[in-house]
């Protein structure tokens, strides 16, 4: 448990172990950065957050406050129970790979959110078998009434913001600070920077007042 | 900084049912029927001027600077601004704009804030508040009806790290705004006389009030 | 030997002089303010406790104050706002301006040293403790429609609260003023856009308040209509009324500018 928080670093990955009843505290901290987030059961990494499932069971598009995050198993690996980010995710976009960017005209590598996953969960010794669609966390891809998606900037950014997720099962938790600078999802600016995340026991409070 | 728009439908001044030039430092009022246009000219440039509204029906609901600003999300005023009232009611809009931004926070001007600002040498300066005392009393209101007024052709840039000027006017001879009524209400102005800050480029000057009946449908 | 000046020459010396006190206001002021306190400084003595009081979320509470009393209003959660009006208890006709406050200190952030000016020219709060520097002038508190506007269904807010404080003590809608809201950190982007600062709440952060005039404030306990958290918060607040130490000369609210000096140079008069 650590309530310093952990760097993602800007365009980079990063994966923890949790054990369930942890809080997982995602922090938006310069208020506009896109942060893919997976999360595996800890001992079958063929169990994981599948946002088809839960959709299915929360009927939203865009997970609240409430909702149950659920594996391809249908059961309950973390909890959305706070969000001060301003409650703008996104469950239907692909992470991106090197072959997003030759589609956006990048020639050589660009770094991605797919590759990350992989090197974030190498750094513990595993490897999944396969890449899942991602929770984006902090992605802006509104719809209209006629079922068109777009992919858009933060529409306002609230530095320091963050979503707390409490694990229901030991799980791994895996992070990437989305290196897209094409286009506009991490601010007009497309510039990627770092966010960072902690992992405490239960809310954990700072001060004591008078 | 949006660019000066006009609304299409620029009224012809002959249209106008009333026209009156305010002279420096004077206030002045009116009551607007729903559907009204007043439009107050800065007739020489760079002059503040300060404006409150109360609803017709019961001056205890009455322009809210807060409200406003909460609802548009944003610190200034400009074309296309809701004037929102303290029971949420939209009041009126600006219509149109040639001048591009003005001001809500700063509040007006006081004989009692420009002895602390200025010196108390300063304290017998006619001022803003006076005025809006003076034309309320008209209509049986009081200081106590003196809430955070409107500042049109007042520069007052605020930046992230909060610091707050009051600045050179960007108003040109000639720049106008128009505020278009949604509801019966008193418009109160005060032509400001402040000459101890840029708000008036250190030069009151008289300004020209017009109002225009609702376009025939 | 007084010489007759045209009005060319007043307006350049008044251009002067403004242009020199926005140059001390915002250049050197700032400056000389005092650090933020920290989240566990400024212990109140147990003898110095006038009472304490809970607020609990959605309500409100009404505090006078004596000259010399203060108030800490301390946010235990880290996830509540506090929005504050007042007004002078021998005059109700005088009460909290921010159009001034902002004005008077050139900025719309206030922080440890700072004061809230009162309409007439005089100090109503000093601001003698401040953990978090955070909060906000301009954007005023909740209404009925920004919290259906934000949750979806009308809840407790500010203005219902201050309407409901002020009757109780024969004041009205009319004698609402705007607000300023503790703990709301709030900024203007180069667009002018509000932006809502997640990253500068924490849970214990506190404010001091030393009352410069007898007064009655009424602190209402409800979420900043910009503030972006769900769910609400739920948590209560601590009010902790208290003796503050008599003002040293040195006293840093009390010296921050000609500005203020002068205006506590006016309160200080009423007590004369």
């Amino acid at each position: 448990m650590t309530d310093q928080p952990i760097e993602i670093p800007a365009r980079r990955g990063k994966a923890i172990f949790v054990s369930a009843g942890q809080i997982v505290t995602v922090i938006n901290t310069h208020g506009e950065q896109v942060v893919d987030t997976w999360a595996f059961n800890r001992t079958d990494l063929g169990e994981f957050m599948s946002n088809e499932h839960t959709r299915a069971h929360s009927l939203h598009l865009v997970p609240r406050p409430g909702d149950v995050l659920r594996t391809n198993k249908r059961r309950p690996i973390l909890t959305l129970t706070e969000d001060t980010s301003g409650g703008i995710h996104d469950t239907l976009i692909a992470a991106c790979d090197r072959y997003r960017y030759a589609f956006l005209g990048v020639q050589d590598y660009h770094d991605n959110c797919t590759d990350n996953l992989f090197a974030g969960m190498a750094e513990l010794g595993l490897k999944p078998a396969e890449v899942p669609s991602p929770l984006n966390l902090f992605m802006n891809i509104p719809w209209s009434a006629e079922g068109q998606l777009g992919f858009a900037a933060p529409p306002r950014p609230i530095p320091g913001g963050y979503v707390r997720l409490r694990a229901e099962m030991d799980l791994v938790i895996a992070f990437s600070a989305c290196p897209q600078d094409i286009l506009p999802i991490n601010g007009t600016a497309g510039k990627p920077v770092e966010a960072h995340f902690t992992i405490t026991d239960e809310r954990f409070r700072a001060g004591a007042g008078a | 900084m949006t660019s000066p728009v006009a609304s299409l439908s620029i009224p012809d001044s002959s249209d106008a049912v009333y026209s009156h030039d305010i002279p420096a430092e004077r206030p002045w009022s009116r009551v607007l029927k729903k559907g009204q246009t007043l439009r107050i000219v800065d007739s020489e440039g760079q002059q503040a001027v300060d404006a409150l509204l109360y609803c017709a029906d019961d001056p205890a609901e009455r322009y809210s600077a807060q409200d406003t600003l909460r609802v548009q999300g944003s610190a200034y005023i400009e074309l296309g601004t809701r004037l929102v009232s303290n029971r949420g009611r939209v009041m009126a809009h600006m219509s149109a704009d040639s001048c591009g931004r003005h001001d809500t926070s700063a509040g007006c001007c006081s004989c009692e804030s420009n002895a602390v600002r200025f010196g108390e040498a300063t304290k017998y300066q006619h001022a803003c508040r006076e005025n809006f005392l003076l034309e309320l009393s008209k209509h049986g209101l009081t200081k106590r009806d003196i809430v955070a007024n409107l500042n049109f052709f007042m520069n007052v840039p605020i930046d992230p790290s909060g610091a707050f000027t009051v600045v050179d006017g960007i108003s040109a001879p000639g720049n106008y705004v128009d505020v278009t009524a949604d509801m019966d209400l008193l418009f109160v102005i005060s032509n400001c006389p402040q000459v101890n800050n840029p708000c008036n480029g250190f030069d009151p000057t008289p300004i020209r009030v017009m109002i225009w009946d609702p376009p025939k449908t | 030997m007084t010489m007759a000046r045209t009005k060319q020459e007043i307006a350049e010396a008044n251009r002067r002089r403004y242009e020199a006190l926005r140059a001390a206001g915002q250049e050197l002021t700032p400056k000389g303010l005092p650090e933020a306190t920290a989240l566990d400084g400024a212990p109140i003595a147990p003898d110095a406790i006038i009472g304490r009081e809970q607020v609990p979320a959605g309500w409100y509470a009404t505090v006078r104050l004596r000259r010399g009393e203060a108030l800490r209003i301390v946010d235990d959660s880290g996830r509540s706002s506090v929005s504050l009006v007042g007004w002078r208890e021998e005059d109700t006709s005088e009460r909290i301006n921010c159009a001034d406050t902002v004005k008077v200190q050139w900025s719309a952030a206030i922080s440890k040293g700072r004061v809230i000016l009162s309409d007439m020219g005089r100090v109503l709060l000093s601001l003698v403790e401040d953990t978090s520097g955070a909060h906000d002038l301009l954007v005023g508190g909740s209404t009925p429609a920004s919290t259906l506007d934000a949750f979806g269904t009308l809840s407790r807010n500010t203005q219902e609260n201050f309407v409901a404080a002020a009757a109780k003590i024969g004041l009205s809608l009319r004698d609402i003023p705007p607000c300023v809201t503790f703990f709301a950190p709030i900024s203007v982007d180069t667009g002018g856009r509000f932006l809502w600062n997640s990253g500068r709440k924490r849970a214990g952060d506190f404010v001091d308040l030393r009352a410069e005039m007898n007064q009655v404030l009424v602190l209402s306990n409800c979420s900043h209509p910009l503030d972006p958290a769900r769910p609400a918060a739920v948590e209560p607040i601590t009010l902790i009324r208290h003796r503050a130490p008599p003002p040293a000369p040195d006293d840093p609210c009390r010296t921050t500018s000609p500005e203020i000096v002068r205006a506590f140079a006016f309160t200080d008069r009423l007590y004369a």
